[in-house]
C-alpha cells in the first residue's frame, strides 16, 4: 500500500510548536504537597463523624464537577452510568465478589448506617479516600473538595439518596486494651454467634459455609481470611471493624449484628481483640 | 543462562510432567510473596490493572499515560508516601517496595525445524532458566513527576529482543492530560492498541548473526510479525562496517544487517528519544508525536531522529471497551540496500527513506480481550550504480498482520490464539546472472500460536504455547541465507511451557 510520501512525513515544525506550547506558562513542581483531607492511618469515622471543615456545598455545579473527575477515575470499574459495568468489572473479578459496585442500587457495603439505611456522606467519602484493599485504590491525590464533588455524583445515580436520613449505628464505648481477658471474651463471642460458620475456626476464612456464600448479584463471595487485616476491606482499625460488625455488608454476606448485641455492645471490642489476635501480619 | 540441552528427543510427557510439577509448586505461595510494586504501593491487585498480566486492561492504560498515578489524579506526592522533613517538607518518599519490583520468565522450549541449522542440530529441548530477568524502579517522583527504570537481562543470546528502558515522564503539563512529556529511552508504542510490550505470548529472541551478510538465520523470531522490519537486504551500512574495508563481509560490526523480523521504529521495543501525549480534548481521544534517534540511518556522521503521530480514539459501552490507533512514522535515510554476490559487500548508490504506517484496534468485553494490528512498510526504490547489482529486483512494499484474541476461562486460567503474517519486502530477486533458478528472496511469513496460562497467583502466570508455521517449505540454495531452508520456512514449530512471574 502505498501513501504519498508528502502525506506520510510528519513537519518538524509541528513537533516543535506542540512540544513549545505544551510546556509554555508550566511549572514543573519538586515541592511535594501535603496531603488534603484524612490521614492515612487514624481516620476516626464513623464512630464520630469528623466535620470535615472543607466540606463544599452540594449543589449543581459540584455534582456536574464531580461526574468530569467520575469520568476520569471511576468510569473503568464503575461504568458510563454507574452501573458497575465498567471494562474492567470482569477482568477484576471473573466469577466472585466483590465487582465494583452499582451506584444505581442503594445498596452499600461500607456505611456506619443500620443495615438497609443508605451511607452518609462520610461513609462514601470515606472510601474513596482509603479506597478497598485488593480491589480499589485510594483516591488520596484528589483533593478534598474534590472528594466531595465525587461523593454529591455518586449520590446523584440513585434516587434513593434523595431525602434519605439514614440512622447511625449505636457506638457504645471505645477499644479496650488487648488483655488475654478480653481476647478471652471475644473468643466466646466468636463461639456464640457462630462466626466460625463462614470464617473458620482459626479465622481463616474456611468455615463450613465459606463455600456456599454469594452476594445480591449471585457472585461467589469467600469469606474474609481474618488472620490478614490488611485485606479487610472496610478497614482494620477497632473502629472500622465495629462498624463492619454492628452494620453489616449489605449485599454481601455478612449480616448486621446490631440487635444481637443490643444492650451488650461492650462486647464487640472484646470480639475485636479477638479478631486482632488471629493476625499473622 | 542456559543449563544444559537435554535430549535431542522430543519427549512430551516429560515437559507435562514438569508443567504439573512447577503449577503444584506455585499453588502451595503463599499469596503476599507475589505482589509487584504497584499492587503493593496501592495495596490492590494485579487485576486493578492487567486483564491478566502482563497485558493492562483500561484502568492500567490509564495509569501509564498518567505517570503511574491514578487516573485523574496527580498523586505522585502524595498516596503511600512518607513526608520527610516535617513541616520543612522537602521529599516524600515510597518505600521500595513500592517502586521496585522484578519479572522472571523461564522457559522450556523445544523447536523443530526442516532442516539442520548452522550452528543449532534441529529438534533439541533447551531448558533456559532463567529466559529474561527484569528489575524494575518505577514510579513517581513528585506531582506529575514520573520515573521508570529496567534493567533486564536476556539469556537468549545473540539477536535476543532485548528490552531495556529508562525515562523521565513530566506529567500533566498544561492542565489535565494537556501533555505528558516522555524523555529517555523508552518504547514508543506504549499507547498503541497494539503495544510492543505486554504480550501474553511473550517474545522468542531470534537465533541470527547481524555481523554478516546477509545475515544467517537460524531461528526466526516468535513476535507479532506486524512489528518486524519485513524487509530483505537491507543493512545499517557502511559506517557499521570496518571503514578500512567496507566492502569485506568478514569485517561487519554486530547490528549490520537488518533482520527482516526484528521489530523496529514505532514498534521497537525501546528507542531513544522525547514523546508527548495527552487527551486535551476529553477522555476520549488520544494524541502521541515523537522523535526518536535513528535506529537504522547510516552513512551520515551526524544523529538523525525519526519523527512519528500516532491518535487514537476510545469508546467505552456496558463492560466493554474500543480503541482505535493510527500512527505514521517516517525515517530519512534509514537502511541501505546491500547485495553480497560474490563475498564483496556492493551498496546502493544511497540510503532510502523508510516509512512506516499502521492503525490498530482493541476491543475488551467481560472476559473477552481482541486486539490487531496491520502495519506497512514502504522504502524507496533502491538504485544501484552499476550492473550486475543494478539488475536485482526490489520489492518497495511490505505488510504485517497480527490479530490475538485471549479468553479468561475462569479467574485463574487464560487462553489466546495469536495469528501472525509477513508480506514481505525489500530484495526480491538477485540479478539474473546470479539467481539461477531461484524463488524470490522475500518470501512470506505466517504463524499461528496458541496459549494456555494458568495463574495460581495474579502475578504468576504459567503456560503452555505451541507455534505453527503456515507456510510450505520453499528450498533456497545454500549461502543465501546460510542455510539451505528460508528462514521464515525452517522452523516448523515451536512448543514452550514456562513462567512469566512478577514480585
Amino acid at each position: 500500500m502505498k501513501i504519498r510520501k508528502h502525506v506520510q512525513r510528519i513537519s518538524r515544525t509541528a513537533l516543535t510548536f506542540i512540544l513549545a506550547t505544551g510546556m509554555s506558562g508550566t511549572v514543573i513542581t519538586t515541592a511535594l504537597a501535603a496531603e488534603g483531607g484524612m490521614g492515612a492511618d487514624a481516620i476516626p469515622l464513623p464512630i464520630e463523624l469528623s466535620p470535615f471543615k472543607q466540606r463544599i456545598p452540594e449543589n449543581a455545579a459540584n455534582v456536574e464537577a464531580g461526574r468530569a473527575l467520575y469520568e476520569r477515575s471511576c468510569i473503568w470499574c464503575h461504568g458510563v452510568n454507574g452501573e458497575g459495568k465498567g471494562p474492567v468489572a470482569y477482568f477484576l473479578s471473573r466469577d466472585t465478589a466483590p465487582h465494583p459496585r452499582d451506584f444505581t442500587s442503594g445498596i452499600y457495603k461500607f456505611r456506619s448506617t443500620l443495615s438497609g439505611e443508605m451511607p452518609t456522606d462520610e461513609d462514601l467519602f470515606r472510601t474513596i479516600t482509603r479506597g478497598i484493599p485488593g480491589f480499589m485504590p485510594g483516591f488520596r491525590g484528589y483533593s478534598t473538595e474534590d472528594r466531595w464533588r465525587l461523593v454529591y455524583y455518586i449520590k446523584s445515580l440513585s434516587p434513593d439518596f434523595k431525602d434519605a436520613e439514614p440512622e447511625l449505628i449505636k457506638v457504645v464505648g471505645t477499644p479496650i486494651p488487648p488483655t488475654a481477658a478480653s481476647v478471652q471474651r471475644g473468643y466466646q463471642v466468636y463461639q456464640k454467634f457462630k462466626c466460625w460458620e463462614c470464617h473458620g475456626g482459626g479465622g481463616a476464612g474456611n468455615g463450613k459455609k465459606a463455600g456456599t456464600l454469594k452476594d445480591d448479584w449471585g457472585f461467589r463471595l469467600p469469606p474474609r481470611d481474618l488472620r490478614r487485616p490488611s485485606s479487610f476491606k472496610n478497614g482494620n482499625a477497632p473502629a472500622d471493624l465495629y462498624r463492619t460488625i454492628m452494620a453489616g455488608l449489605d449485599g454481601g454476606a455478612m449480616p448486621s449484628y446490631s440487635d444481637f448485641f443490643e444492650g451488650s455492645e461492650q462486647e464487640v471490642w472484646d470480639l475485636i481483640n479477638y479478631i486482632n489476635s488471629l493476625a499473622a501480619e | 543462562m542456559r543449563i544444559t540441552r537435554l535430549t535431542r528427543r522430543y519427549c512430551p510427557t516429560a515437559l507435562l510432567a514438569l508443567f504439573t510439577m512447577i503449577i503444584a509448586w506455585t499453588s502451595v505461595i503463599p499469596e503476599a510473596g507475589a505482589v509487584p510494586a504497584f499492587a503493593r504501593k496501592f495495596n490492590v491487585s494485579c487485576n486493578v490493572c492487567h486483564t491478566r498480566p502482563p497485558r493492562l486492561n483500561p484502568f492500567g492504560q490509564r495509569f501509564q499515560e498518567n505517570g503511574y498515578q491514578i487516573p485523574g489524579t496527580s498523586d505522585g506526592s502524595v498516596s503511600r508516601k512518607r513526608l520527610l522533613g516535617g513541616e520543612l517538607g522537602g521529599a516524600t518518599l515510597d518505600a521500595i517496595s513500592n517502586y521496585m519490583a522484578v519479572r522472571l520468565r523461564a522457559d522450556i522450549q523445544q523447536a523443530s525445524f526442516r532442516d539442520a541449522t548452522i550452528t543449532e542440530a534441529s529438534d533439541d529441548i533447551e531448558i533456559i532458566l532463567p529466559n529474561i530477568v527484569n528489575i524494575f524502579f518505577a514510579g513517581t517522583a513528585s506531582d506529575d513527576l514520573s520515573f521508570f527504570f529496567e534493567a533486564e537481562y536476556a539469556s537468549q543470546g545473540e539477536g535476543a529482543v532485548a528490552f531495556e528502558r529508562a525515562f523521565l515522564v513530566f506529567d500533566n503539563l498544561g492542565g489535565h492530560q494537556v501533555a505528558n512529556i516522555k524523555v529517555g529511552r523508552f518504547d514508543p508504542a506504549a499507547m498503541y492498541s497494539f503495544p510492543t510490550h505486554r504480550q501474553q505470548i511473550n517474545p522468542v529472541g531470534p537465533k541470527a548473526e547481524t555481523a554478516a551478510f546477509p545475515p544467517p538465520i537460524d531461528r526466526i523470531p516468535l513476535l507479532p510479525l506486524a512489528f518486524s522490519a519485513k524487509m530483505f537486504g537491507l543493512s545499517r551500512g557502511q559506517r557499521l562496517a570496518d571503514s578500512a574495508a567496507p566492502t569485506d563481509p568478514d569485517l561487519l560490526s554486530e547490528g549490520f544487517a537488518i533482520l527482516p523480523f526484528e521489530p523496529l521504529f514505532y514498534n521497537a521495543p525501546v528507542s531513544n528519544g522525547i514523546s508527548v501525549h495527552g487527551r486535551p480534548f476529553g477522555t476520549n481521544f488520544l494524541y502521541q508525536v515523537g522523535i526518536v534517534q535513528a535506529q537504522t540511518a547510516e552513512n551520515e556522521s551526524r544523529t538523525t531522529f525519526d519523527r512519528y503521530l500516532m491518535l487514537r480514539y476510545d469508546w467505552l459501552g456496558e463492560y466493554s471497551d474500543f480503541s482505535i490507533s493510527g500512527f505514521i512514522y517516517n525515517a530519512d535515510k534509514a537502511a541501505m540496500p546491500t547485495l553480497n554476490p560474490a563475498g564483496t559487500l556492493i551498496y546502493a548508490t544511497d540510503a532510502v527513506d523508510w516509512q512506516r504506517y499502521g492503525i490498530a484496534a482493541r476491543w475488551t468485553s467481560k472476559w473477552w480481550d481482541i486486539y490487531g494490528t496491520i502495519i506497512w512498510d514502504e522504502i524507496d526504490q533502491p538504485v544501484f550504480a552499476m550492473a550486475p547489482a543494478s539488475l536485482s529486483t526490489w520489492d518497495t512494499d511490505a505488510m504485517g498482520i497480527s490479530i490475538e484474541a485471549d479468553y479468561l476461562l475462569n479467574a485463574k486460567w487464560l487462553i489466546g490464539v495469536r495469528y501472525d503474517s509477513m508480506d514481505a519486502g525489500g530484495l526480491s530477486l538477485l540479478p539474473p546472472a546470479l539467481q539461477g533458478s531461484d524463488p524470490a528472496i522475500n518470501q512470506d511469513a505466517s504463524f499461528i500460536a496458541v496459549i494456555a496460562k494458568y495463574y495460581p497467583r495474579p502475578s504468576i502466570g504459567l503456560y503452555a504455547r505451541y507455534h505453527q508455521n503456515l507456510e510450505s517449505s520453499v528450498k533456497l540454495p545454500t549461502n543465501v541465507f546460510g542455510g539451505v531452508e528460508h528462514p521464515a520456512r525452517n522452523l516448523k514449530s515451536m512448543i514452550t511451557v514456562g513462567v512469566d512471574m512478577a514480585f
